[in-house]
């Protein structure tokens, strides 16, 4: 068996989640294609973050339809073929105790792949990353800006078919944010589908040029 | 009339030359304290990170329960437990009474509240995105929930010891369903209690150092699981 799931579309439609009799996500489709970027904007309390989760498998729907390449869900249905391959990162990424290159392999222990090839694996992403200052270093030191970066190598490493990513660039200097932008360029070269939730302007206005834009507002997604 | 110099200095005799009585109820309160407590600590650790983690219907009425229960005193746990297992019981076919398994039971039921409400009070503190972090790179339930154990691990191992504090220093529930049998069922505080009545204070005080010593050694030891995970 393949360690790595090849490039996906990911589909969801008729999606709805509720919370307390209110409706906090009401998505009639989404569709991101092999390798697309899909820019999410919008307002605070939205539900972008929500619907990250969603689509990531963390958080039930209420209803809905997902098809990711060939496996797909009815409705009711906790969409559990979604973790793992949607990748969500969060808004405050959580780095494990221990190293940074500890928190590099987690995934790749969890899929049970040998501890030579975790080693060559983690070098190939610290320089794809420019991470190798930060190796010897502890996730707890990071800074909150190391720590998305670190994050996102901790995502990519494994090579989902989708990655969510929540405010990825938010705390990062100028430089960690252009080689970011450098990094969802290259995945999405590499085929990965990525949904991209921000309110920086800067992030935006860069990445729209490739990708498309979306928005929700209190829970309805619009293009 | 009741010497203390003369009792501090038997008591440490006792200690140091390997007093029989002395030593084995301090192999009981060890053999069966450290029983229950392994007994009891992974089901109330999962028990406490299903009521912090998953929501369910009643789920506040198990912690209400729980947090009950931690206040319920050993004696009461005693008699419980000393009523299912006497002849007219519905465990008496068991043939528990008076052994150290009876005690083993009465400890467990002791500490399972307060690990549970203990093991809770620190997954809810932790960070819920360790365990979101987890299974979204691809680890499944169980491994997830590990490696939450695992983070958190400072303040589980703090609440296990609480729980070991809590009943290796009961005396209720062990005289009750133990006995208070020596080499068998007499423990560390049924044997200060049965010494002490008898006027026999220099067992007593060996036995109540050793406990306090214990006691000591653990908040320590809690002091610097503390200090490690901050």
């Amino acid at each position: 068996m393949s360690l790595y799931s090849p490039p996906l579309s990911l589909s969801a439609k008729k999606l709805i989640f509720m919370r307390d009799s209110r409706v906090i996500i009401n998505c009639e489709s989404l569709e991101i294609k092999k390798g697309e970027l899909v820019v999410l904007t919008g307002p605070n309390g939205s539900g972008k973050t929500t619907l990250l989760k969603i689509l990531a498998g963390l958080i039930p729907a209420d209803s809905g339809h997902f098809t990711l390449g060939e496996s797909s869900s009815t409705k009711f249905e906790t969409p559990r073929y979604l973790i793992g391959k949607c990748i969500y990162l969060h808004q405050t990424p959580y780095m494990f105790q221990g190293s940074v290159v500890r928190n590099l392999s987690y995934g790749l222990r969890k899929k049970g792949v040998k501890n030579y090839a975790i080693d060559g694996l983690v070098d190939e992403a610290v320089k794809k990353n420019k991470l190798g200052h930060l190796t010897k270093r502890m996730a707890s030191t990071l800074s909150a800006g190391e720590q998305h970066q670190v994050a996102l190598a901790r995502a990519q490493i494994l090579k989902p078919p989708v990655l969510l990513l929540d405010e990825v660039t938010a705390h990062m200097d100028q430089k960690a944010r252009g080689r970011t932008f450098e990094i969802i360029e290259t995945l999405q070269k590499e085929g990965i589908s990525i949904i991209l939730a921000t309110h920086d302007d800067e992030t935006i206005k860069t990445l729209s040029g490739t990708g498309t834009r979306m928005n929700v507002d209190s829970g309805y997604l619009t293009l | 009339m009741f010497d203390s110099n003369s009792a501090l200095i038997s008591a440490f005799s006792m200690l140091l030359t390997g007093d029989r009585e002395v030593w084995s109820a301090i192999g009981v309160s060890f053999s069966v304290s450290l029983r229950a407590i392994l007994i009891a600590s992974p089901p109330a650790i999962a028990v406490a990170f299903l009521l912090a983690y998953k929501s369910f219907p009643g789920r506040r009425l198990v912690l209400t329960i729980t947090n009950t229960l931690m206040s319920v005193p050993a004696v009461v746990v005693g008699l419980t437990v000393y009523l299912t297992l006497s002849k007219n019981g519905i465990a008496a076919d068991l043939r528990l009474l008076y052994t150290q398994p009876a005690m083993i039971i009465g400890q467990v039921i002791i500490c399972f509240p307060l690990l549970v409400a203990m093991a809770h009070a620190t997954f809810t503190a932790g960070d819920r995105l360790a365990y979101e972090t987890a299974r979204t790179l691809g680890a499944k339930r169980i491994p997830a929930m590990l490696t939450v154990f695992l983070e958190l691990r400072f303040g589980l191992l703090a609440a296990i010891i609480a729980g070991f504090s809590r009943i290796i220093a009961e005396i209720g529930c062990s005289m009750m369903v133990g006995g208070n049998i020596l080499d068998h069922t007499r423990n560390i505080p049924t044997a200060i209690a049965l010494e002490t009545s008898k006027g026999e204070f220099a067992m007593g005080v060996a036995l109540g150092i050793v406990l306090l010593s214990l006691t000591m050694l653990l908040n320590v030891i809690l002091g610097v699981f503390q200090g490690e995970g901050q």
